[in-house]
């Protein structure tokens, strides 16, 4: 969630740490800071210009979001965490005697999916733009203002994280046909399959019968909990307002946002499993913001539907098992002063003349729905304590006395691996996701993706292909590789039974195969019937401590090949170095030797005497570039600098 | 049990052609294993294709769970779907694994009860996620999980096997630090950095084990608890040598292989 700086600011009299300090405090004590971005006159590093705000990206974890995806919710940590107060969420609400809501309204909640839902009429608002405060406030995250009555509801929710929605009353069917303001009917209910609600932006949705809507006596007025509809929405006509905020089951509101593909901030919101109690916070400040803005009259009382009364669990945990949890030594006046610092009300407990600790009873704050368990309390303190305080423990050596005894196919994979590279197999990993295969995604990620691998052969004959068209650029003169991994099938005898719907009754077959191969064959099969036919003597022989990557060009290689004669007696060594040392920078790899043949002592044709023997190395050269295409040119002038120094040593002579 | 000497040493030039050379993250992994078993971790593994109970269910991420978002997965098709692209959400789906914690479940399921020692094990394998992929991003690639069952397991424990995990694979320097984090199968969960090369990396994902899992594998939460710790070993690769996109690792190119 995108955070305002100094919109955050206004839940504190006293002054905040610096953005960087306050994202550096969030992070290690609650919730990672993605990203901090200066808005206004910012993006100039000008001093004399400093920005006018910051956006902290907060990444507000699924478990935190039903208390944490708003103003209030950040603020209360931010509270927590710098010792700051925050302002309390109070609100003059005037409401007027004249105005009853319960007399403009009744309202039926016929699901158990809706846990409260509260309503309250202002009558006689005035609808227009918003105050630019307001406007600002909105804009500085990037939401668009719209109308003052929809801007108050947005800002609402993002202030206190309860979604909540306003009607326009009088586009509400029932009784309208008399001038008077007699009740209406308000049902929540489940709607019915193939019924239709035009969202406000104007697209049609089709609900079924798990899903809720708020509805009149004639028709829906909105998709509960995700996006209101346009039958009722504001408009610059609007005077009289049904301002809402409900409560709602989350999974409820996960499947329908789901099934519709219609994800909204309500949504979101709501399948998090927010409080109930925060709808009476929302509640106020809604109603007292469209008073103050919009004007009007407001119902005196709200119609408040709360069958099942949230509580906060009370949670026993003593100091021992807090710094048995984590590891510390934490004492009582710490752990005390950690829970006040989370707002966790507790009392200590204990049985007299008991040597057992005492412990506390802990009430968590009531919109803290994910602290039921003592380790939900173990990680309350640890984070506020600070995770960097506990110390790394490895002095605590554990009888095992067995040895590790490690897993079996684990043991034959290393085995068949260690033969495979000492016969010169190099190893290399493909793809599980191929065009063909016996065992189908649902949900592929593209057309050519669509099975898992039968076979490693595919896959490692691709390599191979690929491998010989570089293979002046690798260590070995042919190409040999392997791979071991899983292959997918299925049970052909059972597969073909029946189309059973049934799935789980279809046998699928998970297998570690082991393929090896060069240009002329591929072979493969099970890793058990691999490892029969081969040693068991092989050492592991791994180390790559100083292995620096060298990133694969993607220019086009020239190879090169160069034959020495050598006088005999002399080791191929020495004009390997010098080929190397005269390379130069674009040399792509170690040269290669391909070739050596000796010619035995004998009389040449000069009539020299005999009695020394010479030999013919052949190197391959291969140069390539990262950042260009090579040209001739350049490699030849390479070629006669390795010639030139050749040359310099009599005894040497180039074929 | 890693020879770490290599026997090409000493061998002239052209017999070094003869060997083969391996994988990258196969040299990760036998790393990984050879350091967490001087510690008594055993390797353990499991299916690539899994079905709910193991990979969410049982690790506390029930269906319609908002945390179910924090693994984009791969379902398999089944012929009773109605459609592809929204497969039922009957039960019996399978789905390609999206961590290697199914591991610790089954490991857990089938070791009842625990041993009166606890148990240590330690499990590489390829997980896949339903992602675009690009230089950081692929549909499939390596995670290695660690799990300790004991008794009065502690945060700090876990903190001391991961410091000596990066030390031996990184080197002595580098520094680690546990952040707030949050993974529905462990409670307190944190974030792993480590400080490398001047820069605080995120690497893996750790905390003690949720009683409501070893709940579901019938662990009594009152006698035992434990610690369970992740990271993808692609990333690991990719710090320690400096590869600079994680796809290299599975194009089946000996250029990379080679430089090993």
């Amino acid at each position: 969630m995108k955070i305002s700086y100094a919109w955050l600011q206004e839940y504190f009299e006293e002054k905040l740490p610096t953005p960087e300090k306050l994202a550096d405090l969030i992070t290690m004590h609650a919730f990672e800071i993605d990203s901090i971005t200066p808005i206004g006159h910012a993006a100039s590093k000008d001093a004399a210009c400093p920005p006018t705000d910051w956006l902290l990206d907060v990444k507000v974890m699924p478990d935190r979001a039903h208390d944490c995806m708003s103003y209030w919710g950040i603020a209360k940590e931010v509270g927590t965490l710098t010792g700051l107060e925050v302002k309390p969420m109070i609100f003059p609400v005037e409401g007027d005697e004249a105005v009853k809501t319960s007399g403009l309204i009744n309202l039926k909640v016929k699901s158990e999916n809706c846990r409260r839902a509260m309503k309250r009429v202002a009558i006689g608002v005035t609808v227009g733009p918003s105050p630019k405060w307001l406007k600002n406030r909105l804009e500085s995250v990037g939401q668009r203002s719209i109308n003052n009555i929809v801007d108050i509801a947005n800002f609402v929710m993002l202030e206190t994280g309860q979604p909540v929605h306003t009607f326009d009353l009088d586009k509400i069917e029932g009784n309208s046909k008399s001038e008077s303001l007699i009740s209406k009917q308000i049902t929540i209910r489940n709607a019915k399959n193939g019924e239709k609600v035009k969202t406000l932006d104007g697209k049609e949705f089709i609900l079924d019968e798990s899903m809720l809507v708020i509805a009149d006596e004639e028709k829906a007025l909105d998709i509960a909990g995700i996006k209101g509809g346009a039958v009722s929405g504001i408009d610059d006509n609007t005077q009289n307002v049904l301002l809402s905020a409900c409560n709602f089951d989350p999974i409820n509101i996960r499947q329908t946002s789901k099934s519709l593909g219609l994800r909204t901030d309500a949504s979101l919101r709501f399948e998090k499993d927010i409080s109930p109690t925060l709808a009476e916070i929302a509640m106020d400040y809604l109603s007292f913001l469209v008073k103050e803005i919009a004007g009007g009259y407001l119902a005196s009382d709200v119609i408040d539907f709360y069958p099942n009364k949230a509580v906060a669990p009370q949670i026993s945990i003593s100091e021992d098992d807090i710094n048995r949890l984590l590891g510390l030594k934490i004492k009582e006046k710490e752990i005390e002063d950690i829970f006040r610092k989370l707002r966790f009300e507790f009392k200590k407990s204990g049985f007299k003349n008991s040597k057992k600790p005492n412990f506390y009873e802990v009430v968590p704050p009531i919109e803290r729905r994910d602290i039921n368990l003592k380790e939900d309390i173990a990680e309350e303190v640890a984070r506020i304590y600070g995770y960097e305080k506990i110390p790394a423990h490895l002095d605590t050596p554990r009888p095992s006395g067995r040895g590790v005894s490690h897993d079996a196919n684990f043991l034959k994979i290393e085995q068949a691996r260690r033969q495979l590279l000492a016969e010169g197999y190099s190893e290399v990993y493909t793809y599980t996701f191929q065009n063909k295969g016996k065992v189908e995604l649902a949900n592929p990620l593209a057309e050519d993706k669509k099975f898992l691998r039968a076979n490693l052969s595919d896959g490692l004959k691709e390599s191979i292909n690929l491998n010989i068209k570089n293979l002046p650029l690798l260590d070995a003169n042919e190409v040999k590789v392997f791979e071991i991994g899983s292959v997918f099938g299925k049970d052909e005898a059972k597969s073909s039974e029946a189309e059973s719907p049934d799935a789980s009754k279809e046998a699928f077959r998970e297998e570690i195969h082991v393929a090896y191969g060069d240009k002329k064959e591929v072979k493969e099969m099970k890793l058990g019937d691999y490892i029969k036919d081969i040693s068991k003597e092989l050492s592991f022989v791994q180390s790559a401590e100083d292995v620096k990557y060298k990133p694969i060009s993607i220019y086009p290689f020239i190879s090169r090949d160069i034959a020495v004669w050598m006088p005999d007696g002399v080791e191929s060594d020495q004009v390997f170095k010098v080929i190397k040392q005269n390379a130069g920078e674009l040399l792509a790899r170690e040269p290669k030797l391909f070739d050596k043949f000796t010619k035995p002592a004998r009389p040449d044709d000069s009539g020299r005497s005999g009695g020394e023997g010479r030999t013919s190395y052949a190197y391959r050269l291969v140069f390539q570039s990262q950042d260009r295409t090579l040209t001739d040119e350049e490699i030849n002038a390479i070629m006669a600098q390795i010639s030139a120094k050749i040359g310099q040593n009599s005894l040497w002579q180039i074929r | 049990m890693v020879n770490k000497s290599k026997p090409e040493a000493g061998l002239p030039r052209e017999a070094l052609a003869k060997w083969g050379h391996e994988h990258p993250l196969s040299i990760v992994i036998n790393d990984i294993v050879s350091i967490f078993g001087e510690m008594d971790f055993a390797v353990a593994l499991g299916p690539e294709v899994e079905d709910e109970h193991h990979n969410f269910d049982a690790l506390n991420i029930p269906a319609h769970h908002p945390a179910r978002d924090m693994w984009d997965t791969f379902w398999l098709k089944r012929s009773g779907d109605r459609s592809p692209d929204h497969p039922s959400d009957d039960l019996g789906k399978k789905l390609l694994r999206t961590h290697t914690s199914p591991v610790q479940i089954r490991y857990m399921e089938n070791n009842q009860p625990p041993p009166a020692g606890g148990l240590k094990i330690i499990s590489p394998g390829k997980v896949f996620r339903y992602e675009a992929t690009d230089a950081t991003h692929e549909a499939q690639f390596y995670q290695v999980e660690g799990l300790y069952i004991g008794k009065d397991v502690s945060l700090a424990e876990l903190k001391g096997v991961i410091k000596k995990f990066f030390e031996k694979f990184l080197g002595s320097d580098v520094e680690i630090r546990f952040r707030p984090s949050y993974f529905p199968f462990v409670e307190p969960g944190v974030e792993v950095d480590i400080k490398f090369k001047g820069k605080w990396l995120e690497v893996m994902g750790a905390g003690l084990v949720h009683p409501k899992v070893l709940e579901n594998v019938g662990y009594d939460p009152k006698k035992w608890n434990g610690f369970a710790f992740g990271g993808g070993v692609d990333r690991f690769a990719m710090l320690k040598y400096g590869v600079d996109d994680v796809r290299l690792f599975y194009k089946g190119d000996l250029r990379l292989t080679d430089q090993f």
